[in-house]
This record gives structure tokens, C-alpha cells and sequence, in this order.
């Protein structure tokens, strides 16, 4: 069974008299463990595939399903639900809660879902800021790490409950390139380790190197899906 | 998952402390006022009623019924014949009584004239209702003596001191005028300002003989230890009923204006709690509404990892609760220390006031009063106003949709 599957799905703003097809006739589907950037130049529509994926809007035509559950037909309480016990979120920028420590941000995706112990929730957290590095900062606020830091945090906080999908718009766009390959490479590393599916978009060239799957949108149509070996990070 | 919104709530408002500090002072200097204001005006209340049954009315007294419609100027007119005396003493419930002759006169030092209340009283019986109070100089009456007893502050006016001689210009009962005599044997220090300023004691027989009243008095006053003077009002009243004209009344049915001015605390307290909830609606509104505003990216945020919009609100909700208590907290804190200096050391009206008739049998020093039940009430009142303050903009802010606060 797929991980996401997408059907006929179409998107349409309305503001006043104004319409706009921001995604039409988009069809594909996303098995476990996939790699995947979804490119496009601005406009073309690939923020409002990442929302409609990521349960925070709902299409206007065609159905989504994640893991095997339809997502048009849910009310705004299940799809915060399903965005709560699925799905992680890597934001452009950052997005840390600015009061807590790296480790008690990490730590509140698991508080939200309510059914793990305290002692659970620690172990877990300590885990991932191992695989991501931080073990040594996550006792730091976000104002105390630098921009890499903060975005391995942010990784750290959408992996952390192990989630069906993690869905990353542009999550490089705010830093350099160096920062910006050390994150895709961890991000790349994690995918490779525990098989987390990936979903990001992008257009960075260089970001896309490192995609196994490349999906192209334009003007909110798929123009190409192209499957390739990708970049192992650092032996370009 | 609520204690990680209470830290949450808790650091948010750290990280805005000199907003958060500002809406907690107000409040705490709103709940510091109230309860010290209640204190006071409490003491004013104890200290007016306590002087007023010490010094004018007893706990019930019996006289004419237009006694006093005409305002100062007594007359002979509603004075009656003590046939009763005997009986009221005898009437269960009464701890004391005494009679007392009260008439209006003017009285001459050969330099100056000055109206005075000039009051009969029997020296053995009358303390026994209405205590003596401090003596500023000499000593109480002798029956059957020319001898008269001034508060103080009526010789200091005259320039009076014991030993000295004063006469007294009244109207016997066929309302002739007549000039008696005394010489003054004590100066009296009382915090009763009409006492103080216009009163003269006078040996009852030695008045009633001047003015060919034998006999008769004013008013009998009685002091008593019972709760239901209502009751011994009625029990009062029976005993007089063979003379139409004569009344009982309580101290507070006198005290009635005096009275008025007591529920218009009542009326203030509301006042200011309205003022406290005033303070706390705006300032927590306001800082929820500020504080949902500079965090419209991070509710997003919040929203789009999964957050509940009622975990949202339980957060501001916690803020909102946090000032509240804290601030209702230290001001209820605040006032209970000052109120402890009042309670304690009293303030002195006096030197606000001094002896100015201010409708209120009062002068000299007033003491706070304490009131636990209202420092709960307003302890309570200020947390859960501020915490209820902070649902609609809480609420408001839960409700935004995440990709529009996300893209803020
Ligand atoms: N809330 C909205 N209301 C109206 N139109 C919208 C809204 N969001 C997006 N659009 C329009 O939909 C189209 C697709 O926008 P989208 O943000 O998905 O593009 P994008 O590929 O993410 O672009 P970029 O690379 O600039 O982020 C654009 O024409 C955009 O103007
Ligand atoms: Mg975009």
C-alpha cells in the first residue's frame, strides 16, 4: 500500500471574483521510504500540494488518500488529527517556539499526541538529538543556536514520533549552501536510516541533486516524474 | 500536556515582563485600594456607632416623639415625668438605665456667649450607660453641687479651666428665662466631636430644681445586652403606652441618617469592584491580544503540527490566569499588610478633619477593620475576571487557520 495517493486532485482559490487553478488533474503516488523534491518555479503551485498533503487544506476536486485513508472528506478536527499522529513538518523557517529549550521543542510534538510517559517522551527526544547532533545544545534556546542548528532542531522535532510522512516546504531557502547541504545530507541520512518518506519541495538545483524522485510542477500540472539513483551526500 | 502549556504560559509571560508586570500592578494596586478603603470605612462605621451608643443614644431610648424635629433647639416642651425609670430597670434584658434632663442654653463666661447642650445627669447611675470617657483635666459630678463637667474642646474655645465659673442661660418649663451657675470640675477628651465641642454635664437634681422641673426628663436611655432589641423595644413601649406622646427607638433607627452613610460604603465597595474587574478585563485583554498577536506564526505553527484550538486557549487562558492570580494575590498580600498598621495603629482623622462636623459622630483616630471574608471574595473576583477576560481573545487567536498565520 502506498503511502499517499493522489487522484484527479484540483485546487482552486477564490478571492471575490477571482479565480485561480492553483493545481489541476494531479495524479501520483508515494511508496514508504521515498526521497522525493517536488520542483517547480514559483507559482506553479508546489506549497499548495505540500498544504493539501500536509492536511492543512482541504482540495476542491479529487480525492487524497494517506496511508490508505481518504482525506477530502475529513472534518477540520480529524485532519488536526491526522497532522498531530502522521504527519511531521520541517517549516522554511524553523518555526521553533522561542521559549523552550531545542530539547522541550523536540519534545512537544510527543506531549500533543498525549499517550506517551514522561520517561518515553525523554528517551525519545535524546535519541533523535543524537541522530541529528544536538545532544550537546538541547538545553539552549532557539535564540542561542545558530540558523543550521535551529533547522536540525526543527528536523529533529518532525521525526521524532516517527511520523507516516515528514513534508518540508523549501527548507532550505533560509540558509547557505553549506548549511543548506548539511541539512538535505542529514535529512538524506535519516530517509536512509529509518525509512522515513520525505516530501519536500524545492527550487534550489542543488537541493533537487539530492532527490531519488524528482516530481515537476508548472503552472499546477505535473509536467514530469523522474526516478533516479540520487546524490549520496559528500560524494558528489 | 496542561503542565507543558503552564510552563509555556509561564515563560511567555516572563519573556513579556514589563507588559505582564504593568496589568499585574494595576490590578494589585485595584484589589489593595478596595480592601483597604472597606478596612477603613468599617472602622469609620465601628467607631460612629460605638460613640454614638456611648454618648448620645444608648441602645434604646425612650422620649417625646418630635424630640429633636426642631434640631438644636431643645426645649422644655418634650420634656416628660419620670414615672418609668423603676420599670425599665426591672424589664428583663436591660442591663442599665438612666434618665437624663437634655435642655439648650447659652452659656456666659462674662467675656463670651456660647450655645451648649446642657445635659442633667444622675453622677452614680449615668456611667453605668453612658461610660465616661478620658478626663483632660479634674473630675465627674457631685449630686446636689453647682457643678459642671464640658468636653474639652468647648473650654478650650472659652478659654475655661477647672475651677472656673460659667453661667448658664435657659427656659424653666413656664419658659422663663433663667440664669444658673456652675463652676466646672473636669474637662472631658472624648473622640465624639459634638461631645466634645457643645456639650456640658450638669447634676440632674441641680437642673431639674433650677428650671422647677422636678422630676422630669428628656429621655430615658437604657443599655442593654441583648441581641433582640427589638423585641425589648416592644416590651419598652408597653410600659409607656399609658402616655401616647413618648417613643422607643432603637440607636439605629436614630442613627438612621448616620446609617445611610454606612450603605453608601456598600455602594463604594461595589464601585470599586467594578473598577478591579475594569482593570483586569482591559489590561488582560490587552496583553492576551498583543501576545496573540506577536505569536500569530507560532500558533500557526502550533496549529499545523496538530495542537487542539482548546489547547491554544488553555495556553493564553493560563497567562490570563497567571496575572490574575498573581496580581489579585499581591494586592489582597498588600493590603492585608497595610490594613495590619491600620488595624493595629489606627489613622487619625483628626488631623484631617479636626473637631469639623463631618456627619459622622467621629473624631480623633480610626482603626482598619478586618474583612477575610471580602479579601477571599476579591481574591477570588480578580482570578477568575482576568481568567474569564482572556477567553474571546484567546478563542480569536485559536481560531486563525494556520496557513494564514503561517504565511504572517
Ligand atoms: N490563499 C491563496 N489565495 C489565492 N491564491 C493563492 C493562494 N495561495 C496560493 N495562491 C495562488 O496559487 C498559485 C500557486 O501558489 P503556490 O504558493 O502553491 O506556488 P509555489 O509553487 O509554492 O510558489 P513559490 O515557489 O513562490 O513558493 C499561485 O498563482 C498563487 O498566487
Ligand atoms: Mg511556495
Amino acid at each position: 500500500m502506498p503511502v499517499l495517493e493522489l487522484k484527479d486532485v484540483a485546487k482552486e482559490y477564490r478571492q471575490g471574483r477571482v479565480r485561480v487553478q492553483a493545481l489541476r488533474g494531479i495524479n501520483f503516488r508515494v511508496d514508504q521510504g521515498e526521497f522525493l523534491s517536488i520542483a517547480g518555479p514559483s507559482g506553479s503551485g508546489k506549497t499548495t500540494l505540500l498544504n493539501l498533503v500536509g492536511c492543512l487544506d482541504v482540495p476542491t476536486e479529487g480525492s487524497i488518500r494517506l496511508e490508505g485513508r481518504e482525506l477530502s472528506q475529513q472534518t477540520k478536527t480529524q485532519l488536526a488529527e491526522t497532522r498531530r499522529e502522521k504527519l511531521g513538518f520541517i517549516f522554511q523557517s524553523y518555526n521553533l517556539i522561542p521559549v523552550l529549550t531545542a530539547f522541550e521543542n523536540v519534545a512537544f510534538p510527543l506531549e500533543l499526541m498525549r499517550h506517551l510517559s514522561r520517561r518515553e517522551i525523554r528517551e525519545r527526544v535524546e535519541q533523535i538529538m543524537e541522530e541529528v547532533d544536538l545532544v550537546e545544545h538541547m538545553h539552549r534556546r532557539p535564540s542561542e543556536l545558530s540558523g543550521g542548528q535551529q533547522q536540525r532542531t526543527a528536523i529533529a522535532r518532525a521525526l521524532v514520533k516517527e511520523p507516516a510522512m515528514v513534508l518540508a516546504d523549501e527548507p532550505t531557502a533560509n540558509l547557505d549552501s553549506d548549511n543548506g547541504g548539511a541539512i538535505l545530507s542529514l535529512m538524506w541520512q535519516l530517509n536512509q536510516e529509518k525509512g522515513t518518506t520525505f516530501l519536500f519541495s524545492t527550487h534550489d538545483p542543488m537541493v533537487m541533486e539530492y532527490a531519488c524522485r524528482l516530481v515537476t510542477l508548472r503552472d499546477g500540472q505535473i509536467t514530469e516524474d523522474e526516478r533516479r539513483n540520487g546524490h549520496v551526500p559528500g560524494s558528489a | 500536556m496542561s503542565q507543558v502549556l503552564l510552563r509555556l504560559a509561564a515563560r511567555n509571560l516572563w519573556r513579556q515582563r514589563r507588559r505582564t508586570l504593568l496589568t499585574l500592578s494595576a490590578l494589585a494596586f485595584g484589589v489593595l485600594i478596595l480592601l483597604v478603603m472597606d478596612s477603613l470605612f468599617a472602622g469609620f462605621d465601628d467607631l460612629g456607632s460605638r460613640n454614638l451608643i456611648d454618648f448620645e443614644t444608648g441602645h434604646l431610648q425612650i422620649r417625646h416623639q418630635d424630640y429633636g424635629d426642631d434640631g438644636t433647639s431643645l426645649s422644655m416642651d418634650h420634656a416628660f415625668r419620670d414615672a418609668y425609670l423603676d420599670s425599665v430597670r426591672s424589664t428583663a434584658g436591660v442591663s442599665a438605665a438612666v434618665s437624663r434632663l437634655t435642655v439648650f442654653g447659652q452659656l456666659h463666661t462674662g467675656r463670651e456667649e456660647y450655645y451648649i447642650q446642657t445635659v442633667g445627669v444622675d453622677p452614680a447611675a449615668d456611667p453605668q450607660v453612658f461610660p465616661l470617657p478620658e478626663f483632660n483635666a479634674g473630675d465627674w459630678l457631685t449630686p446636689g453641687e453647682f457643678q459642671m463637667v464640658m468636653g474639652g474642646r468647648a473650654a478650650e474655645l472659652l478659654d475655661l479651666s477647672v475651677g472656673d465659673y460659667a453661667t448658664v442661660v435657659m427656659r424653666t418649663v413656664t419658659g422663663a428665662f433663667q440664669a444658673l451657675d456652675f463652676q466646672i470640675v473636669g474637662l472631658l477628651h472624648t473622640p465624639h466631636p459634638k461631645v466634645n465641642r457643645m456639650t456640658a454635664y450638669v447634676p440632674l437634681d441641680v437642673l431639674q430644681s433650677g428650671l422647677l422641673a422636678e422630676g422630669m426628663v428628656t429621655e430615658i436611655t437604657v443599655r442593654s445586652d441583648n441581641r433582640d432589641l427589638q423585641g425589648l423595644q416592644t416590651q419598652l413601649a408597653a410600659l409607656a403606652a399609658d402616655r401616647g406622646e413618648l417613643e422607643v427607638s432603637t440607636w439605629q433607627q436614630t442613627a438612621a441618617a448616620f446609617l445611610a452613610i454606612g450603605e453608601s460604603k456598600a455602594a463604594v465597595n461595589g464601585i470599586f469592584l467594578m473598577l478591579i474587574m475594569l482593570i483586569a478585563l482591559v489590561g488582560v485583554v490587552n496583553t492576551v491580544l498583543l501576545g496573540a498577536l506577536e505569536r500569530t506564526r507560532e500558533i500557526g505553527m502550533l496549529k499545523a503540527m496538530g495542537m487542539r484550538e482548546r489547547e491554544v486557549v488553555g495556553e493564553f487562558l493560563y497567562e490570563s490566569f497567571i496575572i490574575g492570580a498573581i496580581g489579585s494575590l499581591l494586592g489582597c498580600a498588600l493590603a492585608v499588610l497595610f490594613n495590619a498598621y491600620f488595624v493595629q495603629s489606627g489613622i487619625d482623622f483628626g488631623v484631617l478633619v479636626g473637631d469639623m462636623d463631618i456627619g459622622y459622630p467621629i473624631s480623633g483616630v480610626v482603626f482598619g477593620v478586618w474583612n477575610w471574608p471580602l479579601v477571599l471574595v476579591v481574591f477570588a473576583v480578580g482570578t477568575v475576571v482576568s481568567t474569564l477576560a482572556g477567553v474571546l481573545p484567546a478563542v480569536r487567536a485559536a481560531r486563525r487557520d494556520p496557513i494564514w498565520a503561517l504565511r504572517q
